[in-house]
């Protein structure tokens, strides 16, 4: 029997596991920046 | 730049350990508050009537801790009276009727006299004033919790004395004390009521300190105040208290480094520099002690009058006009060095107070036990520092089935699992990873250890204590973000058994889900 798709030998996930992160999106200007897309909203 | 800006500037220059030593020193503080040092905190007069009050509702307690500031110990075993019921509810009355802005309902202990401590708690808090209790949370069960969580306002500050049982049992005379007051903090925090600790450092815990703010970050508390015994109380009666404060400050700053500001830590020395203030800053609080007679504060052993006889108004006006009485700077003037305190004869809480409105001793007023009176437990010495891995252990057993709710929140989902999202009252917007929206969808309706076993059915091969832990992590910054309340502080109408973040849910959370 195949194993789950993403599971590798080790029983590990194919998805390397990172830590969960909560990341605050102000700027100290009180602007909201979604600084990932690169633009800021406000 | 002023002469005050420069001494300023000057002294925060000094290393902490050498502005330590000065602060020792009443004659250099005088110095320093004379060029400027105290700035802000200069108040050259009363405010018309006292801004804060501190209720001491019993001198007794059910512990027995020998740095105890109020002497709490000597007061239990000689069985000393309080206030009765009705004369305290006079005074909240009237401290309301004054408009005062902040109260500490303190002890001894002051759930030994349980229903009027809640009553009062209750009444202060109804009326807009802003409580702090003061407690070493032995007698907080359920419902004493659930009673002290919808007071607005409130504050509640836990003594803790130790990472492990063994540290904290063995300071506080009882066995079984380190668990009660871990437990008080774990049913506070499942309220949401704020939570703070009280941790005096000794010699016999001192090279833990790191451990306690680790469990103080576990349990989840906004801040941890790391003091040395003082010498008042039964500190001044005996004992060596002398710790090393650069360690201390190394711990809270190694803390900080590991988790941020997730908690905020205060490193207090027990400097006798405060007593050089009692020149500079104006009283703006009084003091009712178990006795009925009012102070100015806890280091001041001089007594304006005494409840029921006087009232809290008269009382205040005799403050306003003798804060500056030539009796308590001689008094503080004359201390200047920590032995000094002790050998007073004017020790606060160990002498008794000198009465400056009159020669004539104050007549006796006090008529109450708490019912029943304590029984002091059996001094525990010498149980050792114990094992912090198992007390964190202990104390992680505890959180991890504390339940959680969301609060209302605007979501956008990323392609990856990710998601951004608004904390509608707070008006703050919010990046989670793949990892972290896990979390918040587990722990909506849900648990620490649900969130763990999710991210280990999302990851097979991951470690579940490392799950558990970073599970911890995350749920501290989503609740120090507003992001998610724990379940019993959120009122029965919530939808709390929505599964998923949806902005649908938010909106119809947002007009349902109530806070407090």
């Amino acid at each position: 029997m195949s194993k789950p798709e993403g599971i590798q030998d080790d029983g590990s996930d194919a998805d390397a596991y990172e830590a969960p992160t909560v990341e605050d999106l102000e700027s100290p200007e009180g602007d909201v920046v979604v600084t990932a897309a690169g633009f800021s909203v406000g | 730049m002023s002469p005050q800006v420069l001494t300023r500037t000057l002294v925060r220059r000094v290393p902490a350990r050498v502005r330590d030593r000065a602060g020792d020193s009443l004659r250099l503080r005088r110095l320093a508050n004379r060029l400027g040092y105290a700035g802000e905190r200069i108040r050259d007069a009363p405010p018309v009537r006292p801004v804060g009050v501190k209720l001491e509702l019993t001198a007794l307690c059910n512990l027995r801790c020998p740095f105890c500031y109020t002497d709490s110990p000597r007061a239990t075993r000689e069985r000393r009276l309080d206030l009765s019921d009705d004369v305290w509810r006079g005074v909240v009355e009237e401290a309301i009727d004054l408009g005062v802005l902040e109260a500490v309902v303190t002890g001894g202990e002051p759930f030994l006299r349980r229903e009027l401590a809640l009553e009062l708690i209750e009444q202060l808090g109804a009326a807009g004033v802003g409580v702090t209790l003061n407690t070493n949370g032995w007698f907080v069960d359920r419902g004493v919790a659930a009673r002290l969580g919808a007071v607005p306002g409130l504050h509640v500050k836990v003594s803790i004395d130790g990472a492990t049982p063994e540290l904290h049992d063995g300071a506080r005379g009882a066995i079984g004390s380190w668990e009660r007051a871990v437990r008080a903090v774990d049913l506070l925090r499942r309220r949401n009521v704020p939570v703070h600790l009280n941790h005096v450092v000794t010699p016999a815990n001192h090279a833990h300190v790191g451990d306690l703010l680790e469990l103080a970050w576990i349990l989840g508390v906004a801040s941890v105040r790391l003091t040395e015994a003082f010498p008042v109380g039964a500190a001044a009666r005996a004992g060596e208290w002398a710790v090393d404060r650069g360690a201390i400050r190394r711990a809270a700053a190694s803390f900080r480094a590991r988790r941020g500001e997730d908690v905020n830590v205060n490193v207090v020395p027990a400097t006798l520099g405060g007593l050089a203030t009692i020149e500079s800053l104006a009283p703006a609080a009084l003091l009712v002690r178990p006795d009925g007679s009012i102070w100015i504060h806890s280091v001041q052993p001089f007594a304006f009058g005494r409840v029921p006889g006087d009232s809290l108004a008269e009382c205040w006006q005799r403050i306003v006009r003798g804060w500056r009485d030539p009796r308590i700077a001689d008094w503080a003037g004359a201390i200047r060095s920590r032995e000094d305190m002790p050998r007073s004869g004017l020790a606060p809480y160990r002498d008794p107070a000198l009465d400056v409105t009159s020669t004539a001793p104050l007549p006796a007023r006090a008529d109450t036990h708490p019912d029943p009176p304590p029984d002091l437990p059996e001094r525990t010495q010498g149980l050792g520092a114990g094992s912090p891995a198992a007390a964190r252990a202990k104390a992680v057993e505890l959180v991890r089935e504390r339940r959680y709710g969301r609060a209302p929140v605007r979501a956008v989902e990323e392609p990856g699992g990710g998601m951004y999202v608004r904390v509608v009252d707070r008006g703050r917007i919010f990046r989670l990873n793949a990892q972290a929206a896990l979390v918040l969808d587990a722990c909506t309706d849900g648990t620490l250890a649900d969130a763990a076993r999710s991210l280990e059915a999302r990851f097979p091969g991951l470690d579940p204590a490392r799950a558990l832990d970073d599970v911890l992590l995350c749920v501290r910054r989503l609740e120090a973000r507003g992001v998610l309340v724990p379940y019993e502080s959120v009122s029965a109408t919530s939808s709390r058994s929505a599964r998923r973040v949806t902005n649908a849910d938010a909106s119809a959370a947002a007009r349902s889900l109530s806070i407090p």
